[in-house]
């Protein structure tokens, strides 16, 4: 046969060259180039010997047993790489470690005979499908707890096969109901008062449509909703109506008409963590205002906006999809340039600054923008408006 | 060529071996059933055309990224080290304990997820492999060393899915699931670079086979075949989920898809114009929006037990890229739709895909298979 086509050359190559890799570990460190170079070489030929051999046993050029001391082979590779890494790098160690734990399990599966093969796949089969099931069932549904069975399996049995091989999706697509988008605007304050708005997502700025998706992602990552509403939720909301009608121009109170659900929306810790991330994101991609290198952020201000759906009754009557009132802004706080919030106790957070037209059909119509003026761009009471209603 | 396993029903092969006389034992012949179901030795072109179709789409996807990169993967994107770090290790997972009296118990706090890009910080790395990876999945689309470059593709997905994990959405976990069964498959035996190379081999050796068809096998069935439940768990997922809301029971759920102004094409001018004239006329608005509901909720909902039978299954396949093909013009969502079709492609014989590629490309007539 072919030299190159003798997979156990490359096999051993590979091994050989992450063997010595992980010498070069001892002495250079983890991430001297040489290093890098010979463990990646040393995989690429480890993993081109396993393929090579994979193949050619489809062919029957190669017998199972064959096939199976050169999974081992594989996994022995992966765990001598997986060595390589620094204590720094323990997801790729981690992940290394974990596949060369499934090549010992084909080895295994490769080695027995035609009946506990069948069984042993037909147990793996079973073992895939039903972790993939609690994944799709330990959800909460609307209203309720999730199914006790599921939860405990997928937590004890199954979550870490399915979230290190990223099948952990509950395929719930556009359930109970397709909802509203998510939008998030910055407004970056500088030292010198000047001031930018950065909005995302930005079908104008994103250069194609996956793009503009991702940045949607981006935005709805914030807006998972906290497990409890706040026990001392009449005072909250006390204490954010005061405030409005303390500010110059005055922010519209909320009523009783509004459910609460739709007055407050907290996010849970995560999507906390998420809002912290992007204040600390566009404090670097906005550092200085364009044409003044000096000057620095002051602090950043960050709305999640919810776009409401418009409805058919709306539209039949040429109403504007993208009018200011089909806005739902939500404050989520004031961060200094590290993403840390500046005040967790500004009466505003996590309510809605809503933005109303008055609807008397005898005067002309009025815009109030809460967000505009919570946001400090509008610093006097809003005037009529000239356009239509 | 062999005949796809999935050609007569499942429940045809049982009641065929019940007619001659294995009803004695029922539990025989459910073993059967599954014998038959999994381990068929199947002809290769309908995983082969997936695998180029997958390998086009994760190659497309993984560009996608190129426009920019460092702000999902980068080490001052938006989530940064500090975000990574705390999302992999302080992210809780509570438990209900067996007791009804007591409250949720933590049981873990990290996750396990893996990624070269949640630890580097040098872009040029960064950048080198986004496009060896993109190197991989072009190579794999064309099926040169599809093995290997399948099984980097899967991973190099990873890298991204795991780093990024606040920019993914439907589409991410779709090409996810048809990259891990792509690399499981032995996806060069059709439509590949692999597949000529080795032709190309044997007929330099004097092999007088050297053009003989791929011989079918029973890995390419496992797969298939995992692929098929797979898919009918999406769509069931994602019936029964819907049947949770009253938009899907009162009709008015494809509303909230048409008229939401960030996900559809609403800023083109047509698109608005046509959903303003069916908000203007009620009793087509109802007629439209209802069938759709019905639409999808009865093909997700279907799908799952009437692909399975001969008679019924082009009409649930039809019914799925219509679906999908909606999904794609209506709401953009495109590569989503093009990896649901892949993802639907499994339920095509093989023979079909060949018949069909024979037609399209002129390709000559192989031998059948014994």
């Amino acid at each position: 046969m072919n030299p190159y086509l003798k997979p156990w050359n490359w096999m051993l190559a590979g091994i050989f060259l992450l063997g010595a890799c992980l010498a070069l570990v001892q002495f250079a460190g983890s991430f001297a180039t040489a290093t890098i170079i010979v463990g990646l070489l040393g995989f690429f030929l480890a993993l081109a010997g396993f393929s090579l051999g994979s193949t050619l046993l489809t062919q029957k050029a190669f017998s199972t047993f064959q096939m199976a001391g050169l999974s081992l082979g594989m996994a022995f590779s992966l765990f001598l790489g997986g060595s390589c890494f620094s204590p720094a790098w323990d997801t790729m160690s981690m992940a290394s470690h974990g596949l060369s734990l499934a090549l010992i399990l084909v080895a295994i599966c490769l080695v027995l005979p035609p009946l506990a093969k069948k069984i042993a796949i037909s147990g793996l089969i079973l073992f895939h499908f039903i972790g993939i099931s609690t994944a799709v069932t330990s959800l909460e549904p609307p209203g309720a707890a999730p199914s006790y069975i599921a939860t405990n399996l997928w937590a004890y049995c199954f979550r870490h096969y399915l979230t290190f091989m990223y099948l952990n999706n509950a395929y719930h697509f556009y359930s109970p109901e397709p909802g509203p988008a998510t939008l998030l605007w910055f407004r970056i304050q500088y030292d010198d008062a000047s001031f930018r708005w950065f909005k995302i997502p930005n079908r104008k700025e994103s250069p194609i449509t996956m793009h503009y998706q991702r940045m949607l992602s981006v935005t709805e990552s914030t807006n998972m909703a906290a497990a409890n509403n706040p026990e001392n939720w009449e005072e909250i909301l006390q204490k954010r109506n005061l405030a409005g009608l303390a500010h110059m121009p005055q922010i519209t109170p909320l009523n009783r008409t509004i459910s609460q659900s739709s007055m407050y929306r907290e996010p849970s810790e995560h999507s906390k963590r998420m809002v912290n991330s992007y204040a600390r994101y566009i404090s670097r991609k906005f550092q200085h205002p364009q044409d003044k290198p000096n000057v620095n952020i002051d602090h950043i201000k960050i709305y999640k906006v919810t776009h409401g759906i418009i409805t058919v009754q709306d539209l039949a009557r040429d109403y504007d999809p993208l009018d200011k009132t089909m806005f739902y802004p939500y404050f989520l706080g004031s961060f200094d340039k590290t993403g840390k919030m500046i005040d967790p106790n500004d009466p505003f957070l996590y309510f809605l600054l809503p933005i109303t037209r008055s609807n008397n059909p005898n005067e002309p119509s009025v815009l109030t923008d809460s967000l505009e003026i919570h946001a400090g761009d509008q610093k006097v009471a809003p005037t009529q408006e000239g356009g239509k209603k | 060529m062999s005949s796809f396993p999935a050609s007569p029903s499942i429940f045809e092969r049982k009641n065929s071996s019940k007619s001659v006389g294995a009803d004695n034992n029922a539990s025989f012949s459910w073993l059967e059933a599954w014998n038959t179901f999994w381990f068929t030795p199947q002809d290769p072109y309908t995983i082969g055309l997936m695998r180029l179709f997958t390998g086009l789409l994760i190659a497309f996807i993984t560009f996608s990224y190129s426009f920019d990169l460092l702000a999902f993967v980068g080490p001052e994107g938006f989530l940064d080290k500090t975000s990574m770090d705390e999302l992999r290790k302080e992210n809780p997972i509570f438990i209900t304990p067996p007791s009804w009296f007591d409250g949720p118990k933590e049981l873990d706090k990290s996750v396990y997820i893996w990624s070269p890009y949640i630890h580097l910080e040098n872009t040029t790395w960064i950048w080198a492999i986004h496009f060896g990876v993109l190197g991989a999945n072009l190579c794999m689309a064309a099926g040169l060393f599809t093995r290997m470059t399948t099984i980097l593709s899967w991973m190099g997905a990873m890298f991204y899915v795991q780093r990024a994990s606040s920019a993914l959405f439907g589409m991410d976990a779709m090409i996810l699931i048809l990259l891990f069964y792509m690399m499981l498959a032995p996806g060069w035996q059709a439509y590949s670079l692999d597949r000529l190379i080795m032709k190309h081999f044997k007929r330099k050796a004097g092999d007088k086979d050297w053009d003989a068809p791929a011989e079918p096998l029973i890995s390419t069935n496992v797969i298939a075949r995992m692929v098929q439940i797979h898919f009918c768990i999406i769509y069931m997922a994602a019936a029964t989920s819907k049947l949770q809301g009253a938009a899907w029971w009162n009709g008015t759920a494809l509303w909230g898809v048409l008229a939401n102004y960030e996900f559809n094409p609403m800023h083109v001018p047509a698109y608005t114009a046509f959903i303003t004239f069916l908000a203007k006329h009620r009793l087509l608005w109802e007629i439209l929006m209802t069938s759709g509901c019905v639409f999808t909720v009865v093909l997700e909902t279907a799908f799952p037990f009437l692909v399975w039978h001969r008679n019924t299954r082009w009409l649930m396949i039809s019914g799925s890229v219509l679906l999908h093909l909606g999904i794609a013009l209506l709401m953009g969502l495109t590569t989503f739709s093009l990896c649901m079709m892949t993802l639907v492609l499994s339920f095509v014989p093989p023979e079909t895909i060949k018949s069909l590629t024979d037609w399209l490309f002129g390709g000559k007539k192989e031998p059948q298979n014994a």
